[in-house]
Protein backbone atom coordinates (compact mmCIF):
# COMPACT_ATOMS: atom_id res chain seq x y z
CA UNK A 1 0.00 0.00 0.00
CA UNK A 2 2.67 1.92 -0.28
CA UNK A 3 2.08 5.58 -1.05
CA UNK A 4 2.38 8.80 -0.23
CA UNK A 5 0.50 9.91 3.35
CA UNK A 6 -1.05 13.59 3.81
CA UNK A 7 -3.72 14.92 5.59
CA UNK A 8 -6.49 14.26 3.28
CA UNK A 9 -5.74 10.33 3.48
CA UNK A 10 -4.03 9.72 6.69
CA UNK A 11 -6.71 8.47 7.82
CA UNK A 12 -7.15 5.39 5.85
CA UNK A 13 -3.62 4.33 7.78
CA UNK A 14 -4.63 5.50 11.25
CA UNK A 15 -6.14 1.86 12.59
CA UNK A 16 -3.00 0.04 10.91
CA UNK A 17 -0.80 1.67 12.37
CA UNK A 18 -2.41 1.41 16.14
CA UNK A 19 -2.62 -2.22 15.60
CA UNK A 20 1.08 -2.35 13.59
CA UNK A 21 0.01 -4.35 10.61
CA UNK A 22 1.27 -1.28 8.29
CA UNK A 23 4.24 -2.33 6.47
CA UNK A 24 7.82 -0.92 6.95
CA UNK A 25 7.93 1.29 4.17
CA UNK A 26 4.27 2.68 5.03
CA UNK A 27 4.83 2.59 8.64
CA UNK A 28 7.73 4.77 8.29
CA UNK A 29 5.98 7.33 5.70
CA UNK A 30 3.18 7.62 8.47
CA UNK A 31 5.67 8.56 11.07
CA UNK A 32 7.50 10.76 8.90
CA UNK A 33 4.11 12.48 8.14
CA UNK A 34 3.14 12.57 12.29
CA UNK A 35 6.34 14.48 12.67
CA UNK A 36 5.06 17.22 10.17
CA UNK A 37 1.72 17.28 11.69
CA UNK A 38 1.88 17.33 15.70
CA UNK A 39 -1.88 17.66 15.82
CA UNK A 40 -2.18 14.64 14.71
CA UNK A 41 0.09 12.93 16.32
CA UNK A 42 -1.55 13.91 19.40
CA UNK A 43 -4.51 12.55 18.16
CA UNK A 44 -3.50 8.80 17.13
CA UNK A 45 -1.48 8.79 20.76
CA UNK A 46 -5.02 9.85 22.42
CA UNK A 47 -6.32 6.99 19.96
CA UNK A 48 -3.70 4.20 21.49
CA UNK A 49 -4.36 5.06 24.71
CA UNK A 50 -8.46 4.57 24.51
CA UNK A 51 -7.39 1.24 22.76
CA UNK A 52 -5.71 -0.05 25.48
CA UNK A 53 -8.11 0.67 28.18
CA UNK A 54 -10.79 -0.69 26.09
CA UNK A 55 -8.56 -4.14 26.17
CA UNK A 56 -8.05 -3.50 29.98
CA UNK A 57 -11.99 -3.36 30.21
CA UNK A 58 -12.87 -6.04 28.65
CA UNK A 59 -9.94 -7.95 30.24
CA UNK A 60 -12.02 -7.87 33.40
CA UNK A 61 -15.69 -9.31 32.35
CA UNK A 62 -16.97 -12.37 31.42
CA UNK A 63 -18.18 -12.38 28.19
CA UNK A 64 -20.37 -15.62 28.42
CA UNK A 65 -22.64 -13.96 30.89
CA UNK A 66 -23.65 -10.97 28.22
CA UNK A 67 -24.81 -13.68 25.79
CA UNK A 68 -28.28 -14.71 25.38
CA UNK A 69 -28.66 -18.03 25.06
CA UNK A 70 -31.74 -19.34 22.60
CA UNK A 71 -33.77 -22.40 22.92
CA UNK A 72 -34.58 -23.62 19.48
CA UNK A 73 -38.01 -24.70 18.66
CA UNK A 74 -39.32 -26.43 15.47
CA UNK A 75 -36.16 -25.78 13.57
CA UNK A 76 -36.19 -22.42 14.92
CA UNK A 77 -32.95 -21.35 16.53
CA UNK A 78 -30.38 -18.33 16.32
CA UNK A 79 -29.62 -18.42 13.03
CA UNK A 80 -32.93 -18.13 11.37
CA UNK A 81 -35.49 -16.88 14.31
CA UNK A 82 -35.51 -13.03 12.62
CA UNK A 83 -36.36 -14.85 9.05
CA UNK A 84 -39.01 -16.69 10.66
CA UNK A 85 -40.45 -13.63 12.45
CA UNK A 86 -40.32 -11.66 9.67
CA UNK A 87 -42.35 -14.68 7.75
CA UNK A 88 -44.88 -15.49 10.75
CA UNK A 89 -46.23 -11.86 9.78
CA UNK A 90 -47.75 -12.96 7.09
CA UNK A 91 -49.61 -15.80 9.50
CA UNK A 92 -52.70 -16.32 7.32
CA UNK A 93 -49.87 -17.59 4.76
CA UNK A 94 -48.87 -20.14 7.02
CA UNK A 95 -50.07 -20.71 10.58
CA UNK A 96 -48.20 -24.00 11.46
CA UNK A 97 -45.20 -21.03 11.23
CA UNK A 98 -46.97 -18.84 13.30
CA UNK A 99 -47.31 -21.03 15.96
CA UNK A 100 -44.26 -22.31 16.25
CA UNK A 101 -42.52 -18.60 16.17
CA UNK A 102 -45.11 -17.97 19.06
CA UNK A 103 -43.89 -21.16 20.99
CA UNK A 104 -40.12 -20.04 19.94
CA UNK A 105 -40.61 -16.58 21.68
CA UNK A 106 -42.51 -18.03 24.72
CA UNK A 107 -39.49 -20.29 25.44
CA UNK A 108 -37.18 -17.16 24.69
CA UNK A 109 -38.55 -14.10 26.31
CA UNK A 110 -35.57 -11.86 25.66
CA UNK A 111 -36.43 -12.05 21.80
CA UNK A 112 -40.02 -11.26 22.47
CA UNK A 113 -39.51 -7.64 21.81
CA UNK A 114 -38.19 -8.38 18.11
CA UNK A 115 -41.17 -10.56 17.63
CA UNK A 116 -43.32 -7.49 18.16
CA UNK A 117 -41.43 -5.29 16.62
CA UNK A 118 -42.37 -7.38 13.33
CA UNK A 119 -45.69 -7.82 14.01
CA UNK A 120 -45.49 -3.81 14.19
CA UNK A 121 -44.05 -3.61 11.40
CA UNK A 122 -47.12 -4.83 9.08
CA UNK A 123 -48.48 -2.53 7.27
CA UNK A 124 -52.10 -1.34 6.90
CA UNK A 125 -54.16 0.16 4.33
CA UNK A 126 -55.60 3.99 4.57
CA UNK A 127 -58.50 3.51 3.42
CA UNK A 128 -59.34 7.15 3.71
CA UNK A 129 -56.66 7.69 0.74
CA UNK A 130 -58.91 7.29 -2.60
CA UNK A 131 -59.00 7.39 -5.88
CA UNK A 132 -61.01 10.96 -6.56
CA UNK A 133 -62.79 10.44 -9.51
CA UNK A 134 -63.40 7.30 -11.44
CA UNK A 135 -66.04 8.44 -13.65
CA UNK A 136 -62.72 9.35 -15.74
CA UNK A 137 -61.52 5.79 -15.85
CA UNK A 138 -64.98 4.21 -16.52
CA UNK A 139 -65.95 3.50 -20.20
CA UNK A 140 -69.63 5.20 -21.24
CA UNK A 141 -72.16 2.25 -21.90
CA UNK A 142 -73.23 2.70 -25.37
CA UNK A 143 -76.83 2.86 -25.82
CA UNK A 144 -76.31 0.29 -28.89
CA UNK A 145 -73.64 -2.48 -28.84
CA UNK A 146 -72.28 -3.83 -32.16
CA UNK A 147 -72.53 -7.36 -31.98
CA UNK A 148 -72.78 -9.66 -35.24
CA UNK A 149 -74.32 -12.12 -33.61
CA UNK A 150 -77.30 -9.47 -32.23
CA UNK A 151 -77.66 -8.42 -36.53
CA UNK A 152 -77.82 -12.14 -37.16
CA UNK A 153 -80.78 -13.14 -35.03
CA UNK A 154 -82.53 -9.96 -35.83
CA UNK A 155 -82.38 -10.90 -39.41
CA UNK A 156 -83.14 -14.24 -38.64
CA UNK A 157 -86.63 -13.40 -36.56
CA UNK A 158 -87.37 -11.13 -39.73
CA UNK A 159 -86.70 -13.68 -41.97
CA UNK A 160 -89.40 -15.68 -39.67
CA UNK A 161 -91.68 -13.49 -38.94
CA UNK A 162 -91.52 -12.62 -42.80
CA UNK A 163 -92.26 -16.07 -43.95
CA UNK A 164 -94.95 -16.17 -41.17
CA UNK A 165 -96.80 -13.22 -42.22
CA UNK A 166 -96.58 -14.24 -45.40
CA UNK A 167 -97.99 -18.33 -45.17
CA UNK A 168 -100.00 -16.45 -42.93
CA UNK A 169 -101.34 -14.48 -45.95
CA UNK A 170 -101.71 -17.27 -48.32
CA UNK A 171 -105.09 -19.03 -48.11
CA UNK A 172 -105.52 -22.32 -47.77
CA UNK A 173 -107.92 -23.25 -50.06
CA UNK A 174 -107.93 -25.76 -52.73
CA UNK A 175 -109.97 -25.05 -55.94
CA UNK A 176 -111.89 -27.40 -57.82
CA UNK A 177 -112.47 -26.90 -61.55
CA UNK A 178 -115.55 -26.54 -63.43
CA UNK A 179 -115.42 -29.76 -65.27
CA UNK A 180 -114.23 -31.78 -62.08
CA UNK A 181 -111.35 -33.25 -60.51
CA UNK A 182 -111.28 -36.23 -62.33
CA UNK A 183 -109.47 -34.68 -65.31
CA UNK A 184 -106.75 -33.48 -63.09
CA UNK A 185 -103.89 -35.38 -61.57
CA UNK A 186 -102.78 -32.13 -59.30
CA UNK A 187 -103.31 -28.36 -58.99
CA UNK A 188 -101.00 -25.50 -58.09
CA UNK A 189 -102.45 -22.59 -55.97
CA UNK A 190 -100.17 -19.49 -56.39
CA UNK A 191 -100.11 -16.88 -53.81
CA UNK A 192 -96.97 -14.39 -54.55
CA UNK A 193 -95.01 -16.78 -56.46
CA UNK A 194 -95.31 -19.45 -53.84
CA UNK A 195 -97.15 -22.14 -55.32
CA UNK A 196 -98.76 -25.06 -53.31
CA UNK A 197 -98.61 -28.07 -54.95
CA UNK A 198 -101.26 -30.91 -53.36
CA UNK A 199 -102.17 -33.98 -55.21
CA UNK A 200 -105.93 -35.08 -55.98
CA UNK A 201 -106.28 -39.30 -54.67
CA UNK A 202 -108.87 -41.14 -56.51
CA UNK A 203 -111.07 -40.95 -53.62
CA UNK A 204 -112.41 -38.16 -52.25
CA UNK A 205 -111.06 -34.42 -51.59
CA UNK A 206 -112.18 -32.45 -48.85
CA UNK A 207 -112.04 -28.91 -49.50
CA UNK A 208 -111.27 -26.04 -47.49
CA UNK A 209 -114.21 -24.48 -45.53
CA UNK A 210 -114.92 -20.72 -46.01
CA UNK A 211 -118.52 -20.32 -44.29
CA UNK A 212 -117.32 -16.72 -42.76
CA UNK A 213 -118.18 -14.95 -46.60
CA UNK A 214 -119.54 -17.99 -48.16
CA UNK A 215 -123.03 -16.31 -48.35
CA UNK A 216 -121.81 -12.69 -49.33
CA UNK A 217 -123.24 -11.82 -52.44
CA UNK A 218 -120.74 -10.04 -54.79
CA UNK A 219 -122.36 -8.32 -58.01
CA UNK A 220 -120.67 -7.90 -61.55
CA UNK A 221 -118.81 -11.04 -61.39
CA UNK A 222 -117.43 -12.34 -64.43
CA UNK A 223 -117.72 -15.76 -64.88
CA UNK A 224 -114.80 -18.35 -65.51
CA UNK A 225 -115.33 -19.01 -68.87
CA UNK A 226 -116.75 -22.55 -69.89
CA UNK A 227 -115.45 -24.81 -72.64
CA UNK A 228 -117.33 -26.18 -74.93
CA UNK A 229 -118.64 -29.30 -74.17
CA UNK A 230 -117.08 -32.47 -75.29
CA UNK A 231 -113.93 -30.74 -74.96
CA UNK A 232 -111.09 -32.23 -72.61
CA UNK A 233 -111.95 -29.24 -70.13
CA UNK A 234 -115.81 -30.19 -70.10
CA UNK A 235 -117.91 -28.47 -67.56
CA UNK A 236 -120.05 -30.08 -65.29
CA UNK A 237 -123.60 -28.52 -64.83
CA UNK A 238 -123.54 -25.43 -62.16
CA UNK A 239 -126.34 -26.64 -59.57
CA UNK A 240 -127.00 -23.54 -57.67
CA UNK A 241 -125.71 -20.21 -59.42
CA UNK A 242 -127.32 -17.66 -56.79
CA UNK A 243 -124.94 -19.56 -53.71
CA UNK A 244 -122.33 -21.40 -54.87
CA UNK A 245 -120.49 -22.25 -51.77
CA UNK A 246 -116.74 -24.14 -52.34
CA UNK A 247 -117.00 -24.41 -48.50
CA UNK A 248 -119.21 -27.09 -48.77
CA UNK A 249 -117.87 -28.49 -51.62
CA UNK A 250 -117.36 -32.14 -51.98
CA UNK A 251 -116.21 -33.97 -54.55
CA UNK A 252 -116.86 -37.50 -54.92
CA UNK A 253 -116.07 -40.23 -58.16
CA UNK A 254 -117.91 -43.05 -57.77
CA UNK A 255 -116.82 -46.86 -58.12
CA UNK A 256 -118.29 -47.62 -60.92
CA UNK A 257 -116.97 -44.76 -62.68
CA UNK A 258 -119.74 -42.90 -63.79
CA UNK A 259 -119.96 -39.98 -64.96
CA UNK A 260 -121.40 -38.11 -62.28
CA UNK A 261 -122.55 -34.18 -62.08
CA UNK A 262 -119.90 -32.72 -59.07
CA UNK A 263 -121.62 -30.33 -57.26
CA UNK A 264 -120.99 -27.34 -56.20
CA UNK A 265 -117.93 -27.28 -58.43
CA UNK A 266 -117.88 -23.44 -59.93
CA UNK A 267 -116.18 -20.99 -57.65
CA UNK A 268 -117.19 -18.36 -55.40
CA UNK A 269 -115.58 -15.80 -55.57
CA UNK A 270 -117.30 -13.79 -52.55
CA UNK A 271 -115.02 -16.26 -50.55
CA UNK A 272 -112.43 -14.27 -51.55
CA UNK A 273 -114.22 -10.87 -49.87
CA UNK A 274 -112.50 -8.90 -47.06
CA UNK A 275 -109.40 -11.54 -47.30
CA UNK A 276 -106.18 -10.15 -47.45
CA UNK A 277 -104.45 -11.10 -50.17
CA UNK A 278 -100.56 -10.59 -51.70
CA UNK A 279 -101.19 -9.93 -55.59
CA UNK A 280 -99.35 -9.54 -58.90
CA UNK A 281 -100.13 -6.57 -61.05
CA UNK A 282 -100.41 -7.41 -64.44
CA UNK A 283 -99.03 -4.33 -65.19
CA UNK A 284 -95.67 -5.37 -63.67
CA UNK A 285 -93.44 -8.31 -63.45
CA UNK A 286 -94.99 -10.82 -61.54
CA UNK A 287 -92.18 -12.08 -59.50
CA UNK A 288 -91.94 -12.23 -55.95
CA UNK A 289 -89.50 -9.75 -55.54
CA UNK A 290 -91.10 -7.49 -57.63
CA UNK A 291 -94.26 -8.04 -55.63
CA UNK A 292 -92.62 -7.63 -52.30
CA UNK A 293 -91.00 -4.54 -53.40
CA UNK A 294 -94.25 -3.11 -54.44
CA UNK A 295 -95.87 -4.64 -51.20
CA UNK A 296 -98.83 -4.97 -53.47
CA UNK A 297 -101.45 -6.09 -50.79
CA UNK A 298 -104.67 -5.53 -51.03
CA UNK A 299 -107.92 -6.62 -48.97
CA UNK A 300 -110.74 -7.52 -51.22
CA UNK A 301 -114.02 -5.90 -50.94
CA UNK A 302 -117.30 -5.81 -52.66
CA UNK A 303 -116.61 -2.58 -54.48
CA UNK A 304 -113.86 -4.74 -56.29
CA UNK A 305 -114.38 -6.54 -59.94
CA UNK A 306 -113.83 -9.57 -58.90
CA UNK A 307 -112.80 -12.15 -62.03
CA UNK A 308 -111.55 -15.37 -62.50
CA UNK A 309 -109.87 -15.40 -65.52
CA UNK A 310 -108.46 -18.09 -67.64
CA UNK A 311 -104.84 -17.27 -68.23
CA UNK A 312 -103.39 -20.14 -69.88
CA UNK A 313 -104.67 -23.17 -71.11
CA UNK A 314 -102.98 -26.18 -72.72
CA UNK A 315 -103.47 -29.79 -73.25
CA UNK A 316 -101.54 -30.67 -69.57
CA UNK A 317 -102.74 -27.50 -67.20
CA UNK A 318 -105.09 -25.21 -67.41
CA UNK A 319 -104.50 -21.81 -65.24
CA UNK A 320 -107.28 -19.59 -63.51
CA UNK A 321 -106.61 -15.86 -62.60
CA UNK A 322 -108.44 -14.50 -59.73
CA UNK A 323 -108.60 -10.61 -60.42
CA UNK A 324 -109.42 -8.07 -58.19
CA UNK A 325 -109.84 -4.90 -60.60
CA UNK A 326 -106.31 -5.14 -61.75
CA UNK A 327 -104.69 -7.14 -59.27
CA UNK A 328 -103.90 -10.30 -59.73
CA UNK A 329 -104.30 -11.72 -56.15
CA UNK A 330 -104.12 -15.83 -57.01
CA UNK A 331 -103.58 -18.03 -59.63
CA UNK A 332 -104.82 -21.73 -59.61
CA UNK A 333 -103.33 -24.09 -61.98
CA UNK A 334 -104.95 -27.37 -62.95
CA UNK A 335 -103.25 -30.09 -64.28
CA UNK A 336 -104.51 -33.24 -66.21
CA UNK A 337 -103.80 -36.92 -65.81
CA UNK B 1 -65.34 -8.66 -20.77
CA UNK B 2 -68.10 -5.92 -21.68
CA UNK B 3 -68.45 -1.98 -20.69
CA UNK B 4 -70.65 -2.75 -17.31
CA UNK B 5 -68.23 -5.53 -16.26
CA UNK B 6 -65.24 -3.51 -16.81
CA UNK B 7 -66.51 -0.12 -14.81
CA UNK B 8 -67.49 -2.84 -12.22
CA UNK B 9 -63.75 -3.38 -11.52
CA UNK B 10 -63.13 0.17 -11.60
CA UNK B 11 -65.44 0.36 -8.66
CA UNK B 12 -64.02 -2.37 -7.37
CA UNK B 13 -60.30 -1.87 -7.45
CA UNK B 14 -59.45 1.81 -8.34
CA UNK B 15 -58.41 2.79 -5.02
CA UNK B 16 -56.66 0.00 -3.85
CA UNK B 17 -54.38 0.35 -6.67
CA UNK B 18 -54.47 4.21 -6.17
CA UNK B 19 -53.32 3.35 -2.43
CA UNK B 20 -50.77 1.43 -3.58
CA UNK B 21 -49.45 3.13 -6.19
CA UNK B 22 -49.82 6.60 -3.67
CA UNK B 23 -47.36 4.53 -1.45
CA UNK B 24 -44.92 3.85 -4.01
CA UNK B 25 -44.78 7.13 -5.56
CA UNK B 26 -45.55 9.55 -2.50
CA UNK B 27 -47.09 11.83 -5.38
CA UNK B 28 -50.39 12.10 -6.04
CA UNK B 29 -50.30 13.07 -9.69
CA UNK B 30 -47.99 10.18 -10.69
CA UNK B 31 -50.33 7.70 -8.58
CA UNK B 32 -53.27 8.76 -10.74
CA UNK B 33 -51.13 8.16 -13.71
CA UNK B 34 -50.07 4.80 -12.50
CA UNK B 35 -54.06 3.84 -12.08
CA UNK B 36 -55.23 5.40 -15.44
CA UNK B 37 -52.67 3.32 -17.27
CA UNK B 38 -52.81 0.38 -15.48
CA UNK B 39 -56.83 0.83 -16.65
CA UNK B 40 -56.46 1.62 -20.36
CA UNK B 41 -54.13 -0.75 -20.22
CA UNK B 42 -57.10 -3.35 -19.40
CA UNK B 43 -59.70 -1.69 -21.39
CA UNK B 44 -57.23 -2.42 -24.72
CA UNK B 45 -56.45 -6.03 -23.75
CA UNK B 46 -60.24 -6.52 -22.30
CA UNK B 47 -60.58 -9.74 -24.58
CA UNK B 48 -57.60 -10.87 -23.65
CA UNK B 49 -57.28 -10.67 -19.97
CA UNK B 50 -58.76 -13.68 -18.34
CA UNK B 51 -61.56 -12.45 -15.97
CA UNK B 52 -60.31 -14.26 -13.00
CA UNK B 53 -56.81 -12.68 -12.87
CA UNK B 54 -58.39 -8.54 -13.84
CA UNK B 55 -57.15 -7.79 -10.37
CA UNK B 56 -53.41 -8.84 -11.01
CA UNK B 57 -53.73 -7.77 -14.25
CA UNK B 58 -53.87 -3.83 -13.00
CA UNK B 59 -51.60 -4.77 -10.14
CA UNK B 60 -48.92 -6.11 -12.40
CA UNK B 61 -49.26 -3.46 -14.61
CA UNK B 62 -49.09 -0.77 -12.05
CA UNK B 63 -45.89 -2.41 -10.60
CA UNK B 64 -44.48 -2.20 -13.86
CA UNK B 65 -45.51 1.06 -14.58
CA UNK B 66 -43.93 2.34 -10.48
CA UNK B 67 -41.00 0.73 -11.17
CA UNK B 68 -39.98 1.84 -14.70
CA UNK B 69 -40.81 5.86 -13.42
CA UNK B 70 -38.23 4.66 -10.39
CA UNK B 71 -35.87 4.26 -12.58
CA UNK B 72 -36.26 6.90 -15.27
CA UNK B 73 -37.09 9.46 -12.52
CA UNK B 74 -34.37 10.37 -10.32
CA UNK B 75 -36.48 12.27 -8.27
CA UNK B 76 -38.32 9.94 -6.69
CA UNK B 77 -34.51 8.71 -4.78
CA UNK B 78 -33.87 12.37 -4.06
CA UNK B 79 -37.51 12.44 -2.17
CA UNK B 80 -36.71 9.33 -0.70
CA UNK B 81 -34.05 10.74 1.07
CA UNK B 82 -35.03 14.46 1.64
CA UNK B 83 -38.00 12.55 3.35
CA UNK B 84 -35.54 10.58 5.56
CA UNK B 85 -33.79 13.23 6.79
CA UNK B 86 -36.99 15.07 7.90
CA UNK B 87 -38.69 12.52 9.49
CA UNK B 88 -35.12 11.84 11.44
CA UNK B 89 -34.98 15.26 13.22
CA UNK B 90 -38.93 15.40 13.25
CA UNK B 91 -38.82 12.16 15.22
CA UNK B 92 -42.14 11.23 14.82
CA UNK B 93 -43.66 8.88 17.43
CA UNK B 94 -46.82 7.66 15.69
CA UNK B 95 -46.44 4.17 14.72
CA UNK B 96 -48.46 4.49 11.57
CA UNK B 97 -46.49 7.64 10.21
CA UNK B 98 -43.13 5.99 11.22
CA UNK B 99 -44.14 3.02 8.74
CA UNK B 100 -44.78 5.31 6.34
CA UNK B 101 -41.56 7.06 6.64
CA UNK B 102 -39.95 3.50 7.24
CA UNK B 103 -41.53 2.52 4.14
CA UNK B 104 -39.85 5.30 2.13
CA UNK B 105 -36.64 3.95 2.97
CA UNK B 106 -37.09 0.49 1.22
CA UNK B 107 -36.03 -0.14 -2.32
CA UNK B 108 -38.40 -0.17 -4.61
CA UNK B 109 -38.79 -3.71 -4.76
CA UNK B 110 -38.97 -4.05 -1.32
CA UNK B 111 -41.77 -1.82 -0.91
CA UNK B 112 -43.98 -3.22 -3.64
CA UNK B 113 -43.75 -6.65 -2.47
CA UNK B 114 -44.79 -5.43 1.13
CA UNK B 115 -47.29 -3.27 -0.20
CA UNK B 116 -48.54 -5.77 -2.22
CA UNK B 117 -48.90 -8.12 0.89
CA UNK B 118 -50.18 -5.97 3.44
CA UNK B 119 -52.23 -3.91 1.31
CA UNK B 120 -54.00 -6.11 -1.03
CA UNK B 121 -53.46 -9.54 0.76
CA UNK B 122 -51.54 -11.40 -2.02
CA UNK B 123 -49.79 -14.39 -1.13
CA UNK B 124 -46.37 -15.03 -2.07
CA UNK B 125 -47.50 -16.47 -5.39
CA UNK B 126 -49.20 -13.99 -6.50
CA UNK B 127 -47.09 -11.47 -5.79
CA UNK B 128 -44.14 -13.54 -7.27
CA UNK B 129 -46.30 -13.26 -10.46
CA UNK B 130 -47.53 -9.56 -10.66
CA UNK B 131 -43.40 -8.41 -9.60
CA UNK B 132 -41.89 -10.71 -12.17
CA UNK B 133 -40.01 -12.30 -9.45
CA UNK B 134 -39.35 -16.24 -8.09
CA UNK B 135 -41.12 -17.59 -5.15
CA UNK B 136 -37.84 -17.24 -2.74
CA UNK B 137 -36.83 -13.93 -4.17
CA UNK B 138 -40.42 -12.54 -3.07
CA UNK B 139 -39.78 -14.07 0.52
CA UNK B 140 -36.36 -12.68 0.33
CA UNK B 141 -37.25 -9.42 -0.33
CA UNK B 142 -40.02 -9.34 2.37
CA UNK B 143 -37.98 -10.53 5.12
CA UNK B 144 -35.47 -7.80 4.46
CA UNK B 145 -38.66 -5.37 4.06
CA UNK B 146 -39.18 -6.18 6.76
CA UNK B 147 -36.16 -6.42 8.61
CA UNK B 148 -35.52 -2.46 7.58
CA UNK B 149 -38.81 -1.76 8.93
CA UNK B 150 -38.91 -3.69 12.11
CA UNK B 151 -34.93 -1.69 12.53
CA UNK B 152 -36.62 1.60 11.66
CA UNK B 153 -38.70 1.57 14.18
CA UNK B 154 -36.91 0.11 16.57
CA UNK B 155 -34.16 3.67 16.03
CA UNK B 156 -37.54 5.94 16.18
CA UNK B 157 -38.45 5.09 19.67
CA UNK B 158 -41.97 4.16 19.09
CA UNK B 159 -44.16 3.11 21.71
CA UNK B 160 -45.69 -0.08 20.46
Amino acid sequence: MSQLINISNYEEFVMDYIDGTLDVIDRAHFEAFLLKHPEVALEVEEMMESDLNIVSIAEGLDANSLKISVTPVDGIDESNYEEAMALSVDSDLDPRLANSVQSFVDNNPKLAKDYKMYMAAKLSADHQLVYADKSRLKQPIPLFVFNPMVYRIAAAIAIILGITALLNSIQNEMYVPRDGLSNYASFDVENIGSPVSKSVSNGTIDLVENASVANRIVQNIERLPIKEPGSKWKAAPVLDREQPSLAIAQTSILPDGMDRPIPAEELNLAQFVGKKFLGLSPDKTGTTKSLLKESAKKVIDQSDQIALNTVKADNNKKTFSLMAGTLEFKRVTYRSN
Amino acid sequence: MDVRAYNKIVDEHADGLFRFAYSMCKDRDDAQDVVQDAFSKLWEKKDQVDPLKVKSYIFTTAHHKVIDMFRKNKRFQKMEDSTFHMTTHQKSHDLKEVLDEALNTLPEIQKSVILLRDYEGYNYEEIAEIAGLTLSQVKVYIFRGRQKLKSYIGQMDVVI
